[in-house]
């Protein structure tokens, strides 16, 4: 038990040989609560997200549990190029869900579902803007279908793992710099289908608690993860050319079929919880995760089409590994009225010379509140608020000559629902 | 407990109003160059020559004007150019036959009936030179032709820029067409020179990109030098290539004007012509059961099969497709070859005018843009908001269809080029133009 201790205590401090830059596409808000957490939820797993943040802290839940939520992602990007004192992106929203199951069949083992959509992003632009050439519109949604177990191995320390099935869409639409005496340029969408496999894996400790009668009661929570990287392939997506002058149409067709692969990342998380209550009416907690991102395996993106004359399209990306840290406290009153805040820094996985339009990323911080509410013993809401807001100065993504500062705000709100029996 | 949900559904919609992204627009200011009047003297890049023509949609795509454009953002000024009409002097445009484009030379009427590239109607009376002009830019034009040393010179040069259909009974005209919107005068009587107008232009700022066609004319006559005799002067040797001093005392020359009226500006040097389209397009040699054959060619010191560092003029794709260049007996004239001895010729005047412009503009103050180093990327490569520009012939995206011009997408490169240099030497703020929204080459729709 003492060596996985040192485990867990050496994580924070090596993170600090690494420069602090998760972000890029991923969204880690994955349930309401742990959304108010800052995003932390290894270490406390005190629902059945637990399933998608930490599978071994499955085993922290007792009887049937459900988590059901819906999240409106409202993000706001302006930009400033050398040419224009402001652009802004057209604003779409995302609403990401998730849905989980945990539930006991004996003492030690626990089984779950879950489903719920770990990576997307969109970026939406005038159809006529200054980087129509690399982008209009952008769209990547995954599922993520999740099939867990877990199994407490001895008192302090449980096991869980599952199988991850992804779904996957990825859509983009941009300019092609063809015209012809009545089109001022051409232009080309791609719709595709993709699958990975992938799997989750995480150990949960209990590792130290006390308490006696009078409502005293303290512990502390450890839980490491692990979710794999998941390549995407999209195997036999739709093209669409249009408003290609007829000269052109042997390279670009009115519709033809197109390949590629996006390698979504695998995410470490070491996460600890410190709970106590000092009275029979007040209870507190505090719990801090830590997520390293091998976004690295985002290097590049090559799309291929299949008619020989449409030249291949290659990008490069150069995504580095990056780091968050998440933080969030509970305060809870007569077990059935919750307050939360949280607190995360993320660092971005892109670098300098790599700042492309189509995901607007950097070094970011977010606050984050929330409230639960238990209604009686079987239901209980959630709410949470998160908001995030950076200004960058001009970056540049030198391969395709484009430059801007950036500023982006994005508000999240959230609702869920829990049962339990 | 209700009340606090409350408090906290306000608070997040109060937060959710805090949503203004929207940068506030920089201050865009001139820095310490006054744009009140801006003069662009130069040839046909200054011009907005383009598509081997002047047309209305060339020209208001010119360098200077989409630099005037931009500083509008900063100064309102006015910037006049000497417009034409529509098609103007006609220009080259595609057509997709056969599964191939082909130029198509204003005139050409065999093609598809009646070419829509054709001369305006308007061309032959165009060039209002009451007015005065910004863009003072003429195609052709030399900084020879821009001043003279001696008084004969003076003479030479106006029959080089003065347009006259009649001159002397019975002769052809003479003359640059391109140059009818400023008043040189007449020959004889009261000869005007280039650098009169501009010591008349009150600049108060300036930029200045001449000198190209001083080695240009050269090279894409393929170093044929072509006389011209006029009676009563004698003969003129036309094309022939600048020598370097005096390019430098005429180059002097010009600064010393607008140093004299108080301007600032800046300068351009002289790109490299070896590697426009108009060189790189027809290969040296043809492939003959996969073999390659290169192709004779007539040099000054006869004929003989071309070889790598040979260049082929564009005019001579038509000639090689119908088989000239492929016997020694049936070479490609020396007018369509820039063969390595006139490259070199080329090369060392190119060289040393730019070594003068450095050193004549930095004597005055004045900074220099280098564009024989740009215009050597950007014939490389060239990535700008996602669009890789080149400078293969039709599908580079940066040169017009005569192989030699940019086309507006160039031309905004360029202006970009010059506002970047404004930016840095007179501390201006002055936006770059979009050049994602400057039109590159016109494709057939049919």
């Amino acid at each position: 038990m003492k060596k996985l201790f040192l485990l867990f205590s050496l994580l924070p401090l090596s993170s600090s040989l690494f420069t602090l830059t998760a972000g890029g596409f991923q969204i880690p808000q994955q349930s309401v609560k742990s959304m108010a957490y800052g995003g932390a939820f290894a270490g406390i797993c005190g629902d059945a997200s637990a399933l998608f943040y930490n599978p071994a802290g499955m085993n922290n839940l007792y009887g049937q549990n459900f988590t059901a939520g819906v999240l409106g992602l409202y993000p706001y990007v302006s930009l400033q190029t050398p040419s224009y004192g402001n652009i802004d992106q057209t604003s779409s929203v995302y609403t990401p869900i998730d849905f989980y199951w945990v539930g006991q069949f004996c003492d030690k083992w626990r089984i779950g579902l879950g489903v719920n959509n770990q990576f997307g992003s969109a970026a939406s632009y005038p159809d006529t803007w200054e980087g129509m050439y690399i982008v209009q519109k952008i769209t990547l949604k995954t599922f993520m279908f999740q099939p867990s177990v877990s199994y407490q191995i001895c008192k302090h320390l449980s096991v869980g793992g599952g199988f991850v099935y992804t779904l996957g869409t990825f859509g983009d639409t941009k300019a092609i710099p063809v015209s012809s005496n009545t089109t001022s340029n051409g232009e080309v969408t791609i719709n595709g289908t993709g699958h990975a496999f992938g799997y989750n894996f995480g150990l949960f400790s209990k590792i130290w608690e006390t308490g006696n009668d009078s409502g005293s009661h303290q512990c502390i929570q450890l839980g490491v993860s692990y979710r794999s990287g998941l390549p995407m392939t999209v195997p036999n997506g739709d093209v669409t050319f249009s408003q290609i002058p007829a000269s052109l149409a042997t390279q670009f067709p009115a519709s033809e079929k197109f390949s590629t692969k996006v390698n979504l990342p695998g995410v470490f998380t070491a996460g600890v919880a410190y709970k106590f209550s000092c009275c029979k009416n007040w209870d507190f907690m505090v719990t801090y995760d830590f997520n390293y991102t091998m976004w690295s395996t985002y290097d590049s993106l090559h799309i291929a089409f299949t008619n020989p004359n449409t030249p291949n399209q290659g990008f490069q990306y150069n995504w580095k590994n990056a780091m968050a840290h998440r933080m969030g406290a509970e305060v809870t009153y007569k077990k059935s009225y919750s307050f939360r805040l949280g607190y995360y820094i993320d660092g971005t996985p892109t670098q300098d010379g790599y700042l492309s339009p189509e995901i607007v990323d950097a070094n970011s911080s977010g606050v984050c509140f929330g409230a639960g509410v238990k209604f009686c013993k079987h239901y209980s809401v959630d709410l949470a608020y998160l908001r995030s807001d950076f200004t960058t100065t001009s970056k540049t993504w030198t391969s395709q000559g484009f430059a801007a500062a950036y500023h982006r705000v994005i508000n999240i709100f959230g609702i869920g629902v829990n049962y339990q029996f | 407990m209700k009340k606090s949900i409350i408090y906290t559904a306000i608070g997040a919609l109060a937060l959710s109003a805090c949503t203004k992204t929207q940068f506030s627009t920089p201050a865009y200011s001139p820095g310490s160059a006054n744009f009140t009047n801006t003069v662009s003297v130069g040839n046909s890049l200054t011009q907005g020559f383009m598509d081997g023509g002047l047309y209305y949609n060339g020209q208001k795509n010119s360098y200077p004007a989409i630099i005037a454009n931009q500083i509008q953002s900063a100064v309102k000024i006015t910037f006049n150019q000497p417009m034409v009409t529509g098609n103007g002097s006609g220009y080259i445009h595609l057509v997709y036959e056969n599964n191939q484009f082909s130029p198509i030379q204003p005139g050409d009427d065999s093609t598809a009936g009646v070419n829509p590239c054709d001369q305006d109607p308007s061309w032959n009376t165009w060039g209002d030179t009451s007015k005065r002009y910004n863009n003072l830019g003429i195609a052709g034009i030399r900084l020879t032709d821009c001043v003279a040393l001696t008084p004969m010179e003076k003479l030479i040069n106006n029959v080089a820029v003065n347009w006259q259909t009649t001159p002397f009974t019975g002769s052809r005209p003479v003359g640059n067409p391109y140059g009818r919107f400023i008043n040189f005068g007449s020959v004889l009587a009261n000869p005007i020179q280039y650098i009169d107008v501009i010591r008349k232009s009150k600049a108060t700022f300036f930029t200045c990109w001449l000198g190209n066609n001083d080695v240009l004319g050269y090279s894409l006559n393929g170093g044929v030098i072509t006389s011209l005799t006029v009676p009563g002067f004698g003969t003129f040797a036309l094309d022939t290539i600048t020598p370097p001093t005096a390019f430098a005392q005429k180059y002097d020359s010009i600064l010393t004007a607008f140093h004299n009226m108080g301007a600032k500006g800046v300068c351009a040097t002289i790109p490299n012509v070896s590697s426009i389209p108009y060189f790189t397009t027809v290969p040296i040699y043809v492939t003959v059961n996969g073999n390659p054959q290169y192709l004779w060619i007539t040099t000054k010191t006869g004929v003989r099969q071309a070889m790598p560092g040979d260049l082929i003029c564009l005019p001579a794709y038509s000639s090689v497709l119908t088989g000239v260049g492929f016997y020694k007996s049936n070479p490609l004239p020396d007018n369509l070859v820039l063969d390595m001895d006139e490259v070199a010729n080329v090369q060392s005047s190119t060289l040393a005018y730019n070594s003068s412009i450095k050193s004549i503009a930095a004597s005055y103050g004045y900074p220099v843009i280098d564009m024989y180093e740009f215009l050597g990327t950007l014939q490389k490569s060239y990535t700008i908001d996602g669009m890789t520009l080149t400078a293969q012939f039709i599908q580079g995206g940066a040169f017009g269809l005569d192989g030699v011009h940019p086309n507006a997408r160039g031309y905004a490169v360029i202006a970009n080029q010059f506002i970047n240099q404004i930016n840095l030497s007179f501390g201006a703020t002055i936006p770059l133009a979009d050049v994602s929204s400057y039109p590159g080459v016109n494709f057939p729709n049919f």
